[in-house]
């Protein structure tokens, strides 16, 4: 049943959700780590826009302990997730949204 | 070209002297009070600055301390951190703005610390991005008192200054200018004393020359003569030129109605042997004219402008006169005067051509004279061609 369910959301991010959905929001949720807690945590690290985009995607593409913004706990228990395949465009364009969607920007009062 | 009556005539070398030294004097004076009004102005911005930034740079730590806790909150907290103490704002390491409390809103990420319409902005780069700052600003209101008293202080300083530094200037302008002053002086001692010596020889050459029975002489002798008597009479223009300016100067006026056109007469036939020796042609249109002043002093201006039309005219040349109601002409076809010269004529001991010779103090006198009675002077003249000086004077009720 669970597989089942798996399958059937794989299969309606797969034709229908944007880059974002279709490659990291359907991982995340596998592992159960909050993408708002990982966005705080590398906007700590890495300031502005540009400069997290560039870190987050070169992360990506070669993921590794000394680079990760996750805990060290974490890392012990999960370990590092293998490096990301897709093609630069939709990498650059699940990075915009993901910005997009959890910038602290116009939200304070 | 006329001049004023307020020019001053006597000694304007030194007085042009003096004057572009002070003008000099002043603005380098301003320039240096004013540089360290500014170095003042700037040091005492820069303590106030100093004393500023301690308790701004504690605001900036009590704020840097309530964005970590609101980044680590969020986002189940989004309420920005404020002070009453001061306004503050925070921006990413892209100067993109993510929260402002700014009154001024304008911030110069490449200073520490700044004054910015009457607000103070302490810019203060964070080591760690909480919610993605990288730049925090702590603004606080800019004491106003602090600028007044600096400018008062500025004002009275520079003011006490710059007074000391012109008496200095006025001090050293006189002492600069003394050697001009000390050789004019000597100058005109020399005159008055030469003057006195001059008299007597010259009244018994022109006293012997009219004895002489020119009937009973021979032609060639005759023109030996005639040639002492212009010499003599030359002289003694320039005789009486040196006593007016030396002994008669002060004296005082004797008016009355004067026949200009009786004395112009007369003075045309005291120059007659010189025109005639130059071969200058005379026009002449005389009308009844008359003026209320010293005849004494109406001769002096009369005979140093024909004395300079003869004088500086070519040989053939011509000189025409006209006198009518308020206005003498006296116009010649010298060598004229350059454009850039004809400013200076009226100063004393000026000479505009080194030919001819003289003290350059012929149409000083006049200058002095003219404006003595209110008569304007207008003289125009061009190099190689001429020189037309009119003379021209409103009817007083002491006149006919």
């Amino acid at each position: 049943m669970k597989t089942l369910l798996i399958v059937c959301i794989f299969s309606v991010f797969s034709f229908a959700a944007d880059a974002f959905e279709k490659h990291c929001v359907l991982c995340h949720a596998q592992v159960n780590v909050s993408l708002q807690k990982v966005f705080m945590d590398t906007l700590l690290i890495y300031g502005g826009r540009e400069n997290m985009k560039v870190g987050l995607a070169y992360y990506l593409r070669n993921p590794h302990k000394d680079n990760s913004v996750m805990s060290e706990e974490y890392i012990n228990k999960n370990g590092i997730k293998e490096a990301i395949s897709i093609d630069d465009k939709s990498l650059n364009e699940a990075l915009d949204i993901y910005w997009r969607r959890y910038t602290i920007m116009g939200k304070l009062y | 070209m006329s001049k004023s009556k307020a020019t001053d005539t006597h000694l304007s070398s030194e007085i042009r002297a003096r004057r572009l030294f002070l003008r000099l004097y002043s603005l380098f004076a301003i320039i240096i009070v004013s540089l360290v009004g500014f170095f003042y102005f700037s040091s005492q911005e820069q303590l106030m600055f100093s004393q500023q930034r301690i308790k701004m740079m504690e605001f900036a730590s009590i704020q840097a301390r309530k964005l970590k806790q609101l980044h680590r909150q969020y986002p189940r907290d989004k309420k920005y951190p404020r002070n009453d103490r001061f306004e503050s704002a925070i921006y990413d390491l892209e100067y993109q703005k993510i929260f402002s409390t700014l009154k001024e809103d304008s911030v110069a990420f490449d200073e520490a610390i700044y004054n910015i319409a009457d607000m103070i902005h302490l810019v203060k780069m964070l080591d760690d991005y909480y919610l993605g700052a990288k730049y925090l600003i702590i603004e606080i209101p800019l004491d106003k008192s602090w600028y007044g008293a600096i400018i008062l202080n500025i004002a009275i300083y520079g003011s006490v200054a710059l007074l000391l530094l012109m008496f200095t200037g006025l001090y050293l302008a006189r002492l600069f200018v003394r050697p001009m002053r000390d050789s004019i002086v000597l100058l005109d001692r020399f005159i008055k004393d030469t003057t006195h010596e001059l008299n007597t020889p010259l009244s018994a050459i022109l006293t012997n020359i009219e004895m002489i029975d020119t009937d009973i002489i021979d032609t060639a002798t005759a023109k030996k003569l005639n040639r002492i008597e212009i010499g003599a009479r030359t002289v003694s223009t320039l005789y009486d030129d040196l006593k007016f300016l030396t002994l008669e100067q002060s004296k005082r006026a004797e008016n009355e109605n004067l026949d200009l056109l009786q004395i112009v007469k007369s003075r045309l036939e005291y120059f007659t042997l010189m025109i005639e020796s130059k071969k200058i042609i005379l026009k002449q249109e005389l009308n009844p004219s008359c003026m209320y002043a010293d005849r004494r002093l109406v001769v002096r201006v009369i005979d140093n402008l024909l004395s300079n039309a003869i004088k500086y005219n070519k040989r053939g040349g011509a000189i025409s006169i006209v006198l009518q109601k308020n206005t003498l002409i006296i116009e010649d076809s010298g060598i004229g005067i350059s454009r850039e010269k004809l400013h200076r004529i009226f100063d004393r001991y000026s000479r505009f051509s080194g030919s001819e010779g003289g003290f350059g103090i012929g149409l000083n006198i006049v200058k002095v004279i003219v404006d003595q009675y209110d008569i304007d002077i207008k003289v125009q003249s061009e190099l190689g061609v001429g020189t037309k000086v009119v003379l021209s004077w409103e009817t007083t009720k002491g006149d006919k």
